[in-house]
């Protein structure tokens, strides 16, 4: 009986790792593939003979300091997170009092409008990028990090109104209704009623604006010009690929540092990512 | 009663009716109200995305040169030009090779992962922190990454295989033209697979229980189950994941661009790639403008024909 | 409400730290200063010489008051700042043109022949490339100061050869077709990339040129793609990657040919010596295998390319004078850009084209490398480096067209109208 007890749990507790360990096994592979990379001595890495998953001379931490003392790296990585912070903060400014008076509030125009806002997503930043750098220029934002900040709501922001009016249309109209009884404005049912109910819209709004903005790269190939003001994505490819030489250990250790962070952030926020999402379609 | 629908909705339809004796007090200022309200994020618009993207129109049916201020109007010469060109058209085909094949894949391998994570094991937390790093890592640094994987000598991909003797001799993973397709899908879908299975994994959550079991004591069979209870509510989530997800590859760029170059011979080129060479590096901005035009209409074709298929009752 | 003053306290908070993150944005200068000159140039395959130009530009800005602050971009990312630049008429003062010739340029640059006449006057005169690469037709002036061009020769392992019996390397293309095949044979292949990069690029037209093809005439507008002497290089080609290498070359890019000599199976590239370099700073007993030859000839003459390297001023620079001063005093300082390249900088001016070089002429190895101007030449021979003739270059029609027919995609006919069809589509732009 003990025995039997002991397999029903250890399959519930762990079943699962049976059909993920193939999934695990490819997302790791790399990743392992890629630590062992960034710690591994040169010769060691360009030497055809020797296995790529250990180290046959010691390991080093050259590739690192490269990475972290050779370059602005540090500053690159703080410079991502910023702008992705602060865009997405703009996104959702714009993005909500938008997707309210779109989803609720009957004015001329609404209709085109709101499927102008949509089809804004499909223009994608390669267009884009001669004119609008016409356009930062103008603005006199050049070589700086504040450029990016102002351009990236490009392309956040429709994709977050769109998905922020479905979210909104999931209030039930009555409550917004007995508010307005209530003696309450617009602007304040928006902001007490139909704002908290629609968090995890906005959480979920959120990371999708992080993502892309984190992922960018050609606008910031375009606007940047200083080492200081570069990007992780930018930063990385044209600091660490010197005329012919990819410093491969660098490179992956860039790859690696840039990632578990936000990576370590997401896992926390998925269940608010799916909750909001589910949300969307439940009530 | 809101539901799911809604989501879908939104793209189509307007503001329903309201009771008469409600729109009374808050009608008479909605017409200006509603444009303050969406005023900043249009302004923002107007300025950031209008004004370049019809500056593009007009690039597109210039001779302008990257070098050369002076560009006058030549109508639909680039076009026709474009239109007689083979690698164009070898162009078009790769990207929808690449969006949808990497998309289908995604799915297909997303939806077993999705199953697995909705249930609650030991260590769940970091596994989904481990499964969501290939979408987390920045996709130049992805790409690079895969980049050194496919490597015509170094390849670690080939060391393991041979050593599995699965293959004799190094395949070229970034050299063969069939075989450099398949490696660029292959990338694109280890960075997108986590995120495919994100979005399955929500439609699954949304389905109730009680539900299912409803459906169960019905005496419907698992595909039926399937078919008319999980499909209609995960449908709305799907949209939405499927849209951001095919948006992003059509109109990828720095993936392709980093692993192959658009080579060999123009059998990876996407449109991204193939505008940016002609654009850029030749310095036909023109031509270049035109060629990123095309993702325009190619990608709303593949919207609407998802949007249809996936309002189908 | 508790969630409505939360979203005001992230808001506040996020101002003050977006404010705080990144004061240098508010410090910093516009880029309107006068006293000041930005260079564009891309990260030398060298990077002893970067270290030296670093410091040049230093002590030059502390000797004219002028602070210089020079930019390094890989090569292959400076397009398309250029192109953003001259789009938004703002950014660097000083941009380095890589390989892509002034011409196409030409507006956008400004006209420099005061200074390259200084510079000619002093050196004994400009090379014909560099007169072909920087001199704009339309005026016949020099847009561009010409700096500096990567040649072309072959790098091979003396030990590997000389066990075939040629001790010296192959010296024609169809030494290097013979040999390679044997030492392909033995596990050493030799390789070319043909693939979408600068490398590829480059020698595939050399050996083209070497077999007296050409893509177009004298005359910068006659297409000669269609021509006995270019089908004979096609079949020499596919003979070449079909024997002699492997299939690997179709995935190469800039750095792939110096990682395969490196790795020890390579027995013949054709690549400046940067790739040597490299190979003496992380393995000395392979670096002391290879050597250098000539780049090899073909049945028609000896013919290779030549990668070529000027600074243009822009128009909308602030500081025209300062720039002019500077590239002035660079060019004039050629030996010892030369010396801190390793020999990898060839010279533009007469009097340097002729030995003793710095490096090149002190050691054995590299002495081959002294005849290298004489039958070097660039993208457009035999005819001038026009905005077509570039054009070409960039869309990879020439390598497309040849890897197409070595993987037997395409017929050798099949290949030439493809090839011919592009180039005439191209040309008809510029008409």
């Amino acid at each position: 009986m003990d025995a039997r007890r002991f397999w029903r749990r250890l399959k519930r507790d762990y079943g699962p790792y049976l059909p993920l360990s193939p999934y695990l096994f490819v997302v790791l592979f790399p990743f392992y593939w890629m630590v062992i990379t960034a710690f591994k001595r040169d010769r060691d890495l360009y030497n055809l003979e020797t296995a790529p998953f250990w180290f046959k001379e010691p390991p080093t931490l050259e590739h690192v300091k490269l990475l972290l003392e050779g370059t602005l790296f540090p500053l690159w990585l703080k410079n991502s997170l910023m702008i992705g912070v602060l865009v997405v903060f703009i996104t959702l400014l714009l993005a909500l009092p938008a997707a309210y008076a779109l989803a609720r509030m009957k004015f001329p125009g609404a209709q085109p409008l709101s499927t102008a806002m949509f089809l804004s997503y499909l223009i994608p930043s390669t267009l884009l990028f001669i004119p609008l750098s016409q356009v930062v220029r103008g603005l006199g934002f050049t070589d700086s990090v504040w450029a990016l900040v102002i351009v990236y709501p490009s392309f956040t922001l429709p994709f977050c109104t769109w998905l922020l009016m479905g979210f909104v249309r999931t209030v039930p109209r009555e409550i917004e209704e007995s508010a307005q009884i209530d003696g309450c404005t617009r602007f304040q049912a928006f902001r007490m009623i139909i704002v908290p109910v629609i968090v995890p819209g906005i959480i979920t709004a959120g990371i999708f604006a992080f993502t892309l903005t984190y992922q960018e790269f050609i606008y910031a190939l375009t606007f940047i010009s200083s080492s200081a003001n570069k990007t992780i994505s930018y930063g990385v490819t044209s600091d660490l690929i010197r005329g012919d030489v990819f410093y491969w250990g660098s490179l992956m250790a860039g790859a690696l540092i840039g990632a578990i962070p936000v990576a370590v952030v997401y896992a926390f926020s998925l269940d608010h990512f799916i909750h909001g999402l589910t949300a969307g379609a439940l009530k | 009663m809101s539901n799911g629908r809604e989501l879908i909705g939104a793209t189509t339809t307007g503001v329903a009716a309201r009771p008469a004796a409600i729109r009374g007090s808050w009608f008479g200022r909605e017409a200006v109200q509603g444009f303050v309200w969406i005023a900043p994020a249009f302004l923002y618009l107007a300025f950031f995305i209008a004004y370049p993207f019809f500056m593009s129109i007009y690039l597109s049916v210039s001779s302008a040169r990257v070098g050369s201020p002076e560009s006058h109007f030549v109508g639909a010469q680039n076009y026709t030009r474009l239109f007689a060109d083979p690698v164009f058209w070898q162009t078009v085909r790769n990207s929808f090779v690449f969006t949808l094949g990497s998309e289908a894949i995604r799915l297909v391998i997303g939806l077993p992962l999705a199953f697995a994570l909705n249930r609650s094991f030991k260590g769940k937390r970091i596994v989904q922190g481990i499964i969501l790093i290939p979408f987390v890592i920045p996709i130049a640094l992805s790409s690079l990454a895969w980049k050194w994987m496919f490597d015509s000598l170094y390849s670690v991909i080939n060391w393991m295989l041979m050593r599995a003797h699965i293959i004799e001799y190094p395949w070229q993973w970034l050299g063969e033209p069939g075989l450099a397709m398949w490696s660029v899908i292959i990338m694109n879908v280890w960075r997108g697979f986590p995120f495919s299975a994100v979005i399955l994994l929500a439609g699954l959550t949304a389905v109730p229980q009680e539900v299912i079991e409803a459906a169960k004591i019905d005496g419907a069979g698992p595909l039926r189950r399937f078919h008319y209870v999980v499909v209609p509510i995960v449908r709305p989530i799907l949209l939405v994941g499927l849209l951001y997800s095919v948006v992003f590859s059509f109109t990828d760029f720095s993936a392709v661009w980093l692993l192959t170059q658009g080579g060999p011979y123009n059998t990876t080129h996407v449109f991204g790639t193939y505008a940016y060479n002609i654009g850029i590096n030749a310095g036909d901005l023109g031509m270049g403008a035109a060629i990123t035009l095309f993702i325009f209409p190619f990608l709303a074709l593949i919207v609407i024909l998802m949007l249809r298929f996936l309002r189908k009752d | 409400m508790t969630k409505v003053s939360r979203r005001q306290f992230l808001e506040t908070a996020a101002g003050v730290t977006a404010a705080s993150a990144f004061p240098h944005v508010w410090i910093r200068p516009a880029w309107a200063q006068a006293k000041e000159v930005r260079v564009l140039a891309w990260t030398h395959f060298v990077p002893a010489y970067d270290k030296w130009f670093d410091a040049f530009a230093e002590q030059w800005s502390s000797k004219s008051g002028v602070k210089v602050t020079i930019d390094h971009v890989p090569h292959l990312q400076i397009p398309a700042k250029i192109a953003a630049e001259i789009a938004t008429q703002s950014g660097h003062d000083i941009v380095q043109l890589v390989g892509t010739g002034t011409e196409k340029w030409a507006s956008a640059l400004l006209d420099v022949q005061d200074t390259t006449d200084k510079l000619a006057k002093k050196h004994g005169g400009w090379t014909p490339l560099a007169e072909n690469y920087c001199k704009v037709r339309s005026d016949g002036k020099f847009h561009a100061v010409p700096d500096f061009f990567i040649d072309f020769p072959g790098l091979y392992r003396k030990d590997l050869w000389t066990e075939i019996g040629m001790p010296n390397g192959p010296d024609t293309w169809e030494d290097l077709h013979k040999g390679g095949m044997k030492l392909k044979a033995k596990g050493f292949p030799v390789g070319i990339g043909l693939a979408h990069h600068d490398d590829s690029r480059a020698s595939w037209r050399a050996i083209m040129w070497s077999h007296g093809g050409s893509e177009v005439a004298k005359d910068g507008k006659t297409i000669t793609y269609n021509s006995k002497e270019v089908r004979e290089a096609l079949k020499f080609e596919k003979a070449l990657y079909k024997d002699a290498m492997t299939p690997e070359v179709l995935a190469w890019d800039d750095a792939s040919n110096n990682r395969f000599l490196a790795s020890g199976r390579g027995s013949w590239i054709h690549n400046p010596i940067s790739a040597y370099r490299t190979i003496e700073g992380s393995n000395k007993e392979l670096a002391d295998k290879i050597f250098v030859s000539l780049s090899p000839k073909g049945p028609a003459t000896r013919r290779s390319f030549a990668n070529c390297r000027a600074y243009g001023v822009t128009k909308f620079s602030k500081n025209q004078d300062g720039a002019k001063a500077f590239l002035e005093a660079l060019v004039d300082s050629y030996r010892d850009a030369a010396k801190a390249s390793t020999g990898y900088n060839m010279p533009f001016l007469n009097s340097y084209a002729k030995p003793p070089f710095p490096v090149i002429s002190e050691d054995p190895k590299l002495k081959p490398l002294e005849q290298d101007a004489e039958y070097h030449f660039t993208t457009g021979y035999p005819g001038p480096l026009t905005p077509a003739a570039d054009e070409v270059y960039q869309q990879f029609v020439m390598v497309d067209a040849i890897a197409q027919f070595a993987t037997d995609k395409m017929d050798l006919e099949q290949t030439i109208k493809w090839g011919e069809e592009k180039i005439k589509a191209i040309y008809a732009k510029f008409a």
